[in-house]
């Protein structure tokens, strides 16, 4: 199978190559990660993105920091990355949902969040559901963006996005999350990695959630290429 | 002649004299394999589109197995998911407990709570830094279902005490070789030995693979059931497998270090040879030798702050650290003085508590030259000479060494 992303050039591909053995900066929050980060904050309008190592580890540090532990509403094809972080999460039970527009009778005590896919939820059907989950006492919807990478956070507490080399932007391996909350943004940064975070702040654990200099250079590349006129 | 300009007290950038340094120098090794070498690589598989198809990733497991001469490697995205599938695969599945050392990689009790397993820590011996039989012995109970034996950043584990501790009470022992990839036990290369071992192919590990690690072991069935892990994420969602691939890009970096890897221990043992030179003599300040029976990588510089140094290993860390020197204390924090956000064994560990107190790492790998750690030497007896002016309290009350 040929996954090489077909619309980069050997020349811009090896020009961005060779700007990481220039710089020698690897990996570890490095330039082409702020700057993928940056500009999908711009694309996103999310005040947080969080670029990290694949969907299943981007999953694990948004299920593992979420206020609460509980039932996890999910759609019933579930993305790949969040069914093996469930996995590793026994603290979270998922409860599948069929439609949209159930969530707010499925709602109860024990719920701690909400997934979905973003091409299933228009932006009429986030509100709503947002609506009723601020109800219920703030609990975040999650909507899984890998389809539509570039989709404004307009509704929802956070998008996540594989940049896997089979996702609609590339970057051979990759995800992002684009998180509206500081302390959440944060948490996620902490997790992360010991460099990017602006301040440390307490999370159950840790992992190593870096997104390297060279999946940032092929994601910026794709994007480039995706937002050209 | 002098290395550095610094006359007088006043001239320490803590005092807020100039930096020793324009440019940080980083205890990260950062090694850069030769550009054409990396195209050599790259662009044949960029041009076949074979960028994600795995087949860079198979080459350079079939050169790090024959590299460690071990049967199988298997690559991951990480030395620390490596660490995970390990200890979520090997361990004995009716129990909960890993032993392994404090004074070691500060994610090591957090990776072991990704597995569902409790750290139960035990203590390091003072002379290997690391954990010996003799400590892993009394805290392995009937609850045990993996030993951690962890090769310290500097010399190597007590592989035959506990992998014959561990063959007696039929425990998977599991090696975090991240810090020993080119060292040899008894004259045969690190890989081979304990159920598996783990290595990193982080930018700050001996091979460069911008991320990544791997894992290595002549047992079949341990290799097939790591290989499951990652091939099922794909094949079957639901099963309990989990993309940890390392990607093809990376190995290619890998690859590339790999086949220099000869080249970077030569300059490695004359940055070593450097600090033997420059610290020689200075009283307070013991480097740590490498054990040459071992053909060590030369790559991590420790040294110990002894109790005739002026300064606490902290205060010292932080004069360095202000002229960017970027000396790291090793450890900073025993793992068992940590919060942890998962069950775990509680317990004092007075000498792994001592020894976190002890030492330094210093400026090492591809970014710091012959110069600079002639220059890092002269500075510490400039340090050691006008200690008084830093016993004062500046950022932090001084702190007794011992």
């Amino acid at each position: 199978m040929n996954q090489t992303p077909s619309p980069i050039e050997w020349d811009a591909f090896a020009k961005a190559f060779e700007g990481i053995f220039e710089r020698q900066y690897y990996t570890e929050n490095g330039p082409l990660v702020r700057e993928l980060e940056a500009q999908l904050r711009a694309h996103t309008q999310a005040p947080h993105v969080v670029a990290v190592m694949n969907e299943f580890v981007a999953y694990l540090m948004l299920m593992d920091s979420l206020p609460r532990e509980g039932d996890l509403l999910v759609p019933e094809q579930a993305p790949a990355g969040l069914q093996q972080a469930l996995h590793w999460l026994p603290q979270i039970q998922p409860v599948v949902y069929r439609q949209a527009h159930d969530i707010p009778g499925l709602l109860n005590p024990a719920t701690c969040a909400v997934v979905g896919c973003s091409t299933d939820w228009t932006e009429e059907a986030a509100s709503r559901a947002q609506t009723a989950l601020r109800a219920a006492g703030g609990l975040p919807l999650i909507l899984d963006c890998s389809q539509e990478p570039l989709r404004p956070l307009v509704h929802g507490n956070a998008h996540i996005c594989s940049l896997h080399a089979s996702a609609a932007l590339s970057a051979m391996e990759g995800a992002y999350l684009a998180v509206s909350d500081t302390d959440w943004a944060d948490r996620m940064r902490t997790m992360r990695s010991s460099s990017g975070a602006p301040r440390a702040l307490p999370v159950k654990k840790t992992v190593n959630g870096r997104l390297s200099e060279a999946h940032a250079a092929v994601a910026l590349l794709g994007l480039a290429h995706c937002t050209a006129p | 002649m002098s290395e550095i300009s610094k006359q007088q007290p006043q001239d320490l950038a803590l005092l807020g004299g100039p930096r020793l340094f324009d440019h940080p120098k980083p205890v990260s090794n950062l090694p850069k394999p030769d550009w054409q070498r990396f195209v050599g690589h790259l662009k044949p598989a960029f041009d076949a589109g074979l960028l994600g198809s795995g087949a860079l990733v198979q080459k350079l497991e079939a050169r790090l197995a024959e590299f460690h001469s071990v049967q199988h490697c298997v690559a991951f995205n990480s030395g620390f998911w490596a660490l995970a599938a390990v200890m979520r695969t090997l361990r004995l599945s009716d129990r909960n407990e890993v032993v392994m050392p404090s004074l070691t990689y500060r994610r090591m009790a957090d990776i072991a709570g990704w597995a569902g397993l409790q750290p139960r820590f035990c203590e390091v011996d003072p002379v290997r830094m690391t954990n010996t039989a003799e400590q892993v012995a009394p805290c392995v109970n009937a609850q045990t279902a993996l030993i951690m034996g962890v090769h310290p950043i500097h010399g190597l584990a007590d592989v035959n005490g506990l992998t014959a501790l561990a063959q007696r009470d039929g425990i998977p022992l599991v090696f975090d070789s991240v810090e020993s990839v080119y060292e040899t036990h008894e004259g045969r290369r690190i890989g081979g030995f304990g159920d598996a071992e783990v290595f990193s192919l982080g930018a700050s590990k001996l091979i460069n693979g911008f991320e990544g690690g791997y894992v290595t072991t002549d047992n079949p069935r341990h290799a097939e059931r790591l290989r499951a892990i990652l091939r099922s994420p794909d094949q079957t969602p639901a099963a309990p497998g989990f993309n940890a691939r390392l990607s093809d890009v990376h190995a290619v970096m890998a690859l590339a270090g790999l086949e220099e890897i000869d080249a970077q221990i030569a300059r490695n043992r004359l940055r070593y040879e450097a600090y033997r030179r420059g610290l020689a003599g200075l009283a307070g300040i013991r480097l740590l030798a490498f054990d040459e029976s071992s053909r060590p990588g030369y790559k991590n510089i420790i040294a110990e702050v002894m109790a005739e140094w002026p300064l606490s290993r902290d205060r010292t860390v932080e004069v360095l650290n202000a002229e960017m020197v970027l000396a790291r204390a090793y450890y900073p924090q025993p793992l068992h003085t940590r919060p942890m956000g998962y069950p775990y064994v509680p317990c004092q560990l007075p000498v792994t508590e001592d020894m976190a107190r002890r030492y330094l790492l210093l400026p090492c790998g591809e970014l710091v030259s012959e110069r600079d750690i002639a220059q890092i030497c002269e500075f510490l007896r400039f340090v050691r000479q006008h200690a008084d002016a830093l016993q004062r309290p500046l950022h932090a009350p001084e702190k007794e060494t011992a």
